[in-house]
C-alpha cells in the first residue's frame, strides 16, 4: 500500500481504502470548491477524477483557488489542476473543458457527483441530470463568509430545486468570497464522498447544514424528505 | 401559541440573534406577515424590508416552514400553527 495513505488507513480500514481507489468521482468546477475538493480527494485515494470546468486561471482565483499560482495565469483550468493533482498522487483524470448545461453527460462509471459550481442554475441541472443518472450529489454553495451543504441521494432525499427555492439563477459576477469559506465548505463535500464511499458516519440528507464563519456557527435545517 | 423563528448568515447578524421564540396569547394561528411585525417588535431592529418585497418573499431567501420550502405570493398568505418553525435561510450560490 503508498505511504500516502498511512495516516488515514487506520481510520477506514483495507476494505474502505479498497472502496476509495476503485471509486470514480465526478467534480463539477474547479474553483475555489473545487481545487479543495480534488485535492482532498487525491491525497485520499479516489482512484478515477472527472473534472469539469471550461474556464482559464485569473488573478482573483487565487486568494482561494488552492491548485493555481501566478504562472498558471491564463491557462485551462482543469489542466493546471490536473497537472497540479498528479503531482501529489499518479491517478487517472480525465479533464473536461465544458459547462454543464442539458447537454451534458454524467458518465456511467461515476459513482457520485460533486456540485462545486458557481450558479444555481448550473447546479440545478447538475443534479436533475445525477437524479436521472441515479448518482449520490454533494452540493455546496458559497457568499462572503458563508456557505451551505447537503448531499442528494435519488429516490431518498428531496432534490436540490425542492430545498432551495426562489434563488435567482444567472451567475453573479465576482461575487466576493473570503478565502476559508470554500477551504471549509469543500473539505465538508470531499468528506461527505469519502463517508458516502466508505460507508463510515452519517451523511447531510434531507438537510442543509449552514455554515457562518463570522460567528462560528454551525446549524442545519431539517427538511421534511420525499 | 408559540412559533419559532429562525435566520442565518447576514440575516442573523442583522436581527443580532439567530432564534426567537415567539408568543401569540389567544391565537390558533397567525400569518408570517404577523411573525415579522412581532420580530420587529421584540428585537427592535427592521427585518421586513430585508426578506420581503412588496409583500412577497425576496429572490434569494429560502423561507423554510415545518421542513419544506415554501414560496408564497404573500406573507400575509402563509399561516403558522402553535409549535411551528420558520427558518429564512440566504443560500450561497458561489464556487
Amino acid at each position: 500500500m503508498e505511504g500516502i495513505f498511512a495516516r488515514h488507513l487506520p481510520l477506514i480500514g483495507e476494505e474502505g481504502l479498497r472502496r476509495l481507489l476503485n471509486s470514480t468521482v465526478l467534480v463539477a468546477g474547479a474553483g475555489g470548491l473545487g481545487t479543495v475538493v480534488l485535492q482532498i480527494l487525491v491525497r485520499s485515494g479516489i482512484g478515477k477524477l472527472y473534472i469539469v470546468d471550461h474556464g482559464i486561471v485569473d488573478e482573483p482565483d487565487l486568494n482561494r483557488q488552492i491548485l493555481y499560482s501566478r504562472e498558471h495565469l491564463g491557462k485551462s483550468k482543469v489542466e493546471v489542476a490536473s497537472e497540479q493533482l498528479r503531482k501529489i498522487r499518479d491517478l487517472e483524470i480525465i479533464t473536461l473543458k465544458e459547462t454543464v448545461d442539458e447537454n451534458f453527460k454524467i458518465p456511467e462509471e461515476v459513482n457520485i457527483v460533486v456540485d462545486c459550481l458557481d450558479n444555481f442554475l448550473g447546479k440545478f441541472i447538475l443534479n436533475e441530470l445525477s437524479v436521472k443518472a441515479k448518482k449520490p450529489f454533494v452540493h455546496a454553495g458559497i457568499s462572503g463568509f458563508y456557505g451551505q451543504i447537503t448531499t442528494i441521494i435519488p429516490g431518498e432525499t428531496l432534490n436540490l430545486k425542492d430545498m432551495l427555492r426562489n434563488v435567482p439563477l444567472e451567475k453573479s459576477r465576482g461575487l466576493p468570497v473570503i478565502a476559508t469559506a470554500p477551504f471549509i465548505l469543500g473539505t465538508l463535500e470531499a468528506n461527505e464522498v469519502i463517508k458516502f464511499l466508505t460507508g463510515k458516519g452519517a451523511l447531510l440528507k434531507n438537510k442543509i447544514l449552514v455554515v457562518d464563519l463570522l460567528y462560528n456557527d454551525f446549524q442545519t435545517i431539517e427538511f421534511g424528505g420525499l | 401559541m408559540k412559533v419559532i423563528f429562525k435566520v442565518y448568515t447576514y440575516l442573523k447578524a442583522e436581527l443580532g440573534a439567530g432564534e426567537l421564540h415567539l408568543e401569540f396569547p389567544g391565537r390558533e394561528e397567525v400569518s408570517l406577515d404577523e411573525v415579522l411585525n412581532e420580530v420587529e417588535k421584540v428585537t427592535s431592529k427592521k427585518i421586513r424590508d430585508k426578506v420581503l418585497k412588496d409583500g412577497k418573499i425576496k429572490e434569494g431567501l429560502i423561507f423554510v416552514l415545518n421542513g419544506k420550502s415554501v414560496i408564497p405570493e404573500n406573507a400575509s398568505e402563509v399561516y403558522l400553527k402553535d409549535g411551528d418553525v420558520i427558518s429564512i435561510l440566504p443560500p450561497g450560490s458561489g464556487g
